[in-house]
């Protein structure tokens, strides 16, 4: 029990707790539709096209969250009208456009080299270094995505599961396609704290994936991805201070081995999982 | 097979509920469909028929405003279709491979999404959302199944799937691509029987099938496209299926199996194929 009182007479790591908490389940909810509509890339992906937007803001002398979430809303954006030309395909649109936006930045990194440092923060988190002032963005996003996601469920859902005919059946698709990329862009700018450019994708997929594998029901699935990202986001904070380790890396190696067991357990348990190709899953 | 419901006098009313104008559209720079004109009164059950690839669905696909425009012009319900504006009040089902079966919805749940724009703005179901997505399911027969994951259900339980997601908002134009395609004999005469139904209640269909021996031959009216996307007859299918129009439509000659008694065409409720390639009606020594 000491064990986990301890940590939490610290400030730092109660701010870092409470943000690893919110990014996990955050991750977790946006997460259920990047996997399902097969663009687990997208976050790979997104995330460092707003590392860009981060630079880029920087050199400007605009707000962080400001510059690099706009910066990743217009990139979300580029990569689906790209998609929608049809001969180009979501992977190819998602690689091309975010590591040209990724080139941005490095680019004037080699440029400006005094700033080196803090992107490095950037791009492998640092989550020990969450302010009150971050806290508050965290938790802001989460609420409002959440908000989002609930009162836009049925049309997402549609859109997710077919948006051609989404479509016409009269949901707005586009405007559906664009509010989902705000959130996602919203949601990585507010992660990289946590997490870290480099590890992001991880934070979006792996709680999806692992809850898909043990429930069939939209709703459960949604509910259940929101847990384990939470849940990872807070045991991986304890372990990480447990055993001195990188925090952003234990929260995804945390997540990992969780997928791992329930991965060999259903596996194991239900022949016709086992029959499917895991890509399907 | 002839349903009871096909005996019905239907209510087609003379105003084109579909007016399709000198259309020319497709994906890219090469067009799919050329210089198309076609007119569906409001009420009336058209079936297109052809060979594959002559542009079937892309037809479809230009009703609902899904295949960008070249020249000329669609109205549906008075409406100007364009790729932004689809048409309102429409029921679409596409074929079953246009969409992943492994997605984690129940049955009820994807028959739900058809009724999406008529639903209030929290996710979960009014007591009118519940009570229509019920007789809907119960119409189709497959009350039983609302909550099976839909990668459970069989093909035919696919099909009605999607029928009721398109009849579950009340439409008033229903365009289906290819219904009753890989269905068994049951399957494929109830839907065809429900379709009868909606064409007697008022609803407008325009449907594509490739089977004209067990379900072109029974609708009222058919729309016949050749290999190069034309139409090149239309009318009901005593007058279209001649020796003449199928030949050219599938690119060889065909046979007609007439009635030995009265010498026409054999009746659309004939248990057997009607219409023979060359090569099948001497094989079988007609």
């Amino acid at each position: 029990m000491q064990a986990f009182v301890e940590p939490l007479g610290y400030e730092f790591f109660r701010h870092a707790l409470a943000a690893a908490t919110l990014v996990g389940a955050l991750c977790g909810l946006l997460g259920v539709y990047v996997v399902l509509r097969r663009m687990s890339y997208i976050g790979h992906g997104l995330s460092h096209s707003v590392f860009g937007g981060a630079v880029v803001s920087h050199l400007i002398g605009w707000n962080f969250y400001l510059g690099a979430g706009l910066w990743g809303f217009l990139s979300a954006l580029l990569i689906n009208a790209v998609t929608h030309r049809h001969k180009v395909g979501a992977d190819a649109s998602i690689g091309i456009v975010t590591t040209a936006s990724f080139a941005v930045g490095v680019a004037l990194i080699s440029k400006e080299r005094s700033f080196t440092r803090n992107f490095e923060a950037a791009l492998f988190g640092n989550i020990l270094g969450v302010t009150t002032g971050d806290l508050a963005v965290i938790s802001s996003v989460t609420v409002v995505v959440a908000a989002a996601v609930f009162i836009g469920y049925k049309q997402l859902l549609f859109t997710t599961f077919d948006a051609e005919i989404a479509a016409t059946y009269g949901v707005p698709t586009r405007w559906v396609e664009a509010g989902f990329s705000l959130a996602l862009a919203a949601t990585i700018v507010a992660a990289m704290n946590v997490v870290g450019v480099t590890l992001i994708a991880a934070a979006l997929v792996i709680p999806p994936s692992t809850a898909r594998l043990v429930t069939d029901h939209f709703g459960r699935l949604l509910s259940l991805s929101m847990l384990i990202g939470a849940g990872c986001g807070g045991g991986g904070m304890f372990l990480s201070y447990w055993y001195d380790l990188a925090s952003g890396a234990t929260i995804v190696l945390l997540a990992t081995g969780i997928f791992g067991i329930v991965f060999t357990v259903t596996h194991l348990r239900d022949p016709l999982r086992r029959s499917l190709p895991f890509t399907q899953l | 097979m002839v349903t009871q419901a096909a005996a019905r006098p239907s209510i087609v009313r003379s105003a084109p509920m579909i007016q399709i104008r000198r259309l020319t559209c497709g994906y890219g720079a090469v067009p799919v469909l050329r210089d198309v004109s076609l007119v569906v009164p409001t009420g009336q059950f058209v079936g297109i028929v052809g060979p594959s690839g002559a542009g079937k669905t892309t037809l479809l696909r230009v009703l609902l405003g899904l295949v960008p425009r070249i020249q000329g012009e669609i109205t549906v319900g008075g409406y100007r279709v364009t790729a932004a504006h689809p048409p309102p009040n429409i029921g679409y089902v596409p074929q079953l491979e246009t969409i992943d079966w492994t997605f984690p919805v129940t049955l009820e749940d994807m028959v739900v999404m058809g009724r999406t724009p008529k639903m209030g703005p929290f996710p979960w179901l009014s007591r009118k959302d519940r009570r229509v997505v019920s007789a809907t399911l119960e119409r189709l027969g497959i009350n039983c199944l609302a909550r099976r994951q839909i990668r459970g259900l069989s093909g035919g339980q696919q099909q009605r799937a999607f029928l009721a997601r398109a009849l579950v908002g009340h439409p008033s134009i229903l365009v289906l691509d290819e219904p009753t395609a890989s269905s068994d004999v049951k399957t494929r005469d109830d839907i065809l029987s429900l379709l009868m139904d909606l064409h007697h209640e008022g609803v407008t269909i325009v449907m594509t099938t490739h089977e004209l021996n067990t379900i072109a031959a029974q609708l009222p009216w058919l729309v016949c496209m050749d290999s190069n996307s034309s139409v090149i007859a239309q009318g009901p299918p005593c007058e279209v299926f001649t020796e003449s129009v199928l030949s050219r439509m599938f690119g060889t000659r065909l046979q007609i199996l007439q009635d030995g008694a009265v010498g026409t065409p054999l009746r659309p409720d004939a248990d057997f194929q009607r219409f023979l390639t060359i090569e099948q009606a001497e094989r079988i020594g007609r």
